[in-house]
């Protein structure tokens, strides 16, 4: 606790909202500091001279008399005491904490149920593989989506095919063969990665900038079983990485550098539009992760499940990074 | 004397005088939440009546076994932002992050010792100085909590905000005040 801090919650702490940890934290520093205390004296005296509030004048003689006359000359009818109901409460529903969970699985129904059908298409799976120096490699499966209308975005250059149908949320634990996302630390150098799983170890962020390539079956096979290995006997992940990203679009960067969210950055084939997607845990969940997607005018909560534990699920998520050039 | 509760059974059975008389009791009460808010005395007159029209609407969901004061306090707060937006002065949610300084320390060993009673009273002055010039939406929060007293979920309701929002808003608040304080402060080195 230093003098900044203190100052920074000062009247939080004069108002006795802080949680009570850091009140008793405060208490101590406020008995060491006396910069502090005297800052804080200043802060009770100005509640209590707040609480005075201004000086008000004193309200026009007549306003009962116009009140009255207001009420007489609307020909407002007087409330009848029939109609009384049950003690009056707040119109607003605010619901306990313990529901919050409820209410977020509520809002995510709602924007499956509205983006569902786009986001969960088996055939636009974004996949993880895995080398076998333990490296990773994010694979963009995508094939089709109605990008134009789920960004609801212009986009240049985009050659999206039109919406898919709807389809079932994935469940599968391996991944199937896909495109695997090129990148490059640059985008004035050229993907040369050429090892048997196509993958080059790389930084956690590296920039892609080349078009997307299918990768060789075997390579595929090779990923898939070192991701499998990884996994625990009969664990069932519905996903690893960001699902349903629309054709055109290319993982442009991958974030794991901090404590947060997994980031994932894509750009259009243009490099016009870009969006994000994170992968975080999910609050008060045992096994399960959040992907938020976020557009330029739209975001999209959609939970994945496993009977992975979280950390488990989010290590994998936090493993992925993009195959980048050969050195 | 009649208490309010009666009163307001009176009403309820068309008796004008009655409510009349609640009006008497509580119009001073109203008028200073009101001008608390707006500061501006004409206005307040406008929506003091404004208040007392809407507890005559809505006499009828009063819980008569709770008290009359709180309950039309309430309305006078809810009726006054309603108001206010209705008239398109622009009572906004949001607070500007600029308006706000990071910076609360250090004024205490500018302003010397806050118990003396002259000092006191310069700071009583500075206050009610500060909180007319602070924007509205920075002051009516604060007249939510530190003159009315309200609750943080009140004052979200009142506001149609979070409760989370409130706090947050109460802090910046109160920077903005000490910021305005801060300066007056100065102007007199």
């Amino acid at each position: 606790m230093d003098c900044r801090e203190f100052n920074e919650n000062i009247f939080a702490y004069s108002d006795g909202t802080l949680p009570s940890g850091l009140q008793a934290k405060f208490t101590l520093h406020l008995e060491k500091c006396e910069t502090c205390r005297q800052n804080y004296n200043l802060t009770l005296l100005e509640t209590e001279l707040l609480q005075e509030g201004l000086d008000v004048p004193e309200p026009p003689p007549n306003i009962a008399a116009q009140v009255i006359k207001a009420v007489e000359n609307l020909d407002i009818s007087a409330p009848v005491v029939e109609s009384v109901p049950p003690p009056a409460r707040s119109g607003r529903f605010i619901p306990p904490k313990s529901m919050y969970g409820l209410v977020a699985a509520a809002a995510i129904i709602l924007a499956l149920v509205a983006y569902g059908p786009q986001m969960f298409n088996p055939n636009n799976r974004t996949e993880v593989a895995v080398n076998d120096s333990s490296r990773q490699v994010l694979e963009t499966a995508s094939t089709d989506l109605a990008g134009s209308e789920f960004l609801n975005a212009p986009v240049a250059d985009n050659n999206l095919p039109k919406a898919s149908p709807p389809a079932p949320t994935p469940t599968k634990t391996a991944p199937s063969a896909g495109k695997n996302a090129d990148s490059a630390t640059s985008g004035s150098e050229k993907n040369t990665n050429s090892n048997a799983s196509g993958v080059v170890p790389t930084p956690t962020a590296s920039v892609s900038s080349a078009k997307q390539e299918p990768q060789s079956e075997a390579a595929v096979e090779q990923v898939r079983s070192s991701l499998d290995a990884t996994t625990a006997p009969g664990a069932v992940v519905s996903a690893y990485g960001p699902v349903n990203i629309p054709e055109g679009y290319i993982l442009e960067a991958v974030d794991t550098s901090v404590s947060g969210p997994t980031v994932y950055y894509y750009t259009n084939d243009a490099g016009g539009l870009r969006f994000r997607v994170e992968l975080t845990e999910a609050p008060n969940s045992g096994s399960s992760v959040v992907k938020v997607v976020k557009f330029p005018d739209m975001t999209i909560y959609a939970y994945f499940y496993g009977n992975m534990s979280t950390n488990e699920l989010r290590a994998i998520a936090n493993a992925i990074t993009i195959g980048a050039e050969a050195p | 004397m009649q208490t309010d509760e009666l009163l307001v059974a009176q009403t309820l059975q068309g008796d004008l005088k009655a409510f009349e008389e609640l009006v008497i009791r509580y119009q001073r009460q109203v008028f200073a939440i009101v001008y608390r808010i707006t500061t501006q005395y004409q206005e307040s007159e406008d929506i003091t009546q404004d208040v007392f029209l809407a507890v005559f609407h809505k006499l009828n969901q009063f819980d008569v076994s709770k008290k009359f004061s709180p309950w039309i306090q309430k309305i006078a707060v809810n009726t006054c932002i309603s108001a206010l937006r209705k008239k398109n002065r622009a009572f906004m949610v949001e607070f500007d992050e600029a308006y706000i300084s990071q910076d609360v320390g250090s004024t205490a060993t500018d302003f010397g010792n806050p118990q003396a009673a002259v000092l006191k009273q310069e700071l009583r002055d500075d206050i009610n100085k500060a909180m007319l010039e602070l924007p509205m939406n920075y002051r009516t929060m604060l007249v939510l909590r530190y003159q009315l007293e309200l609750s943080n979920p009140e004052i979200a309701e009142a506001l149609g905000i979070s409760k989370e929002n409130v706090e947050v808003k109460v802090h910046r608040a109160r920077k903005a005040l000490r910021r305005i304080l801060n300066q007056k402060w100065h102007e007199k080195e």
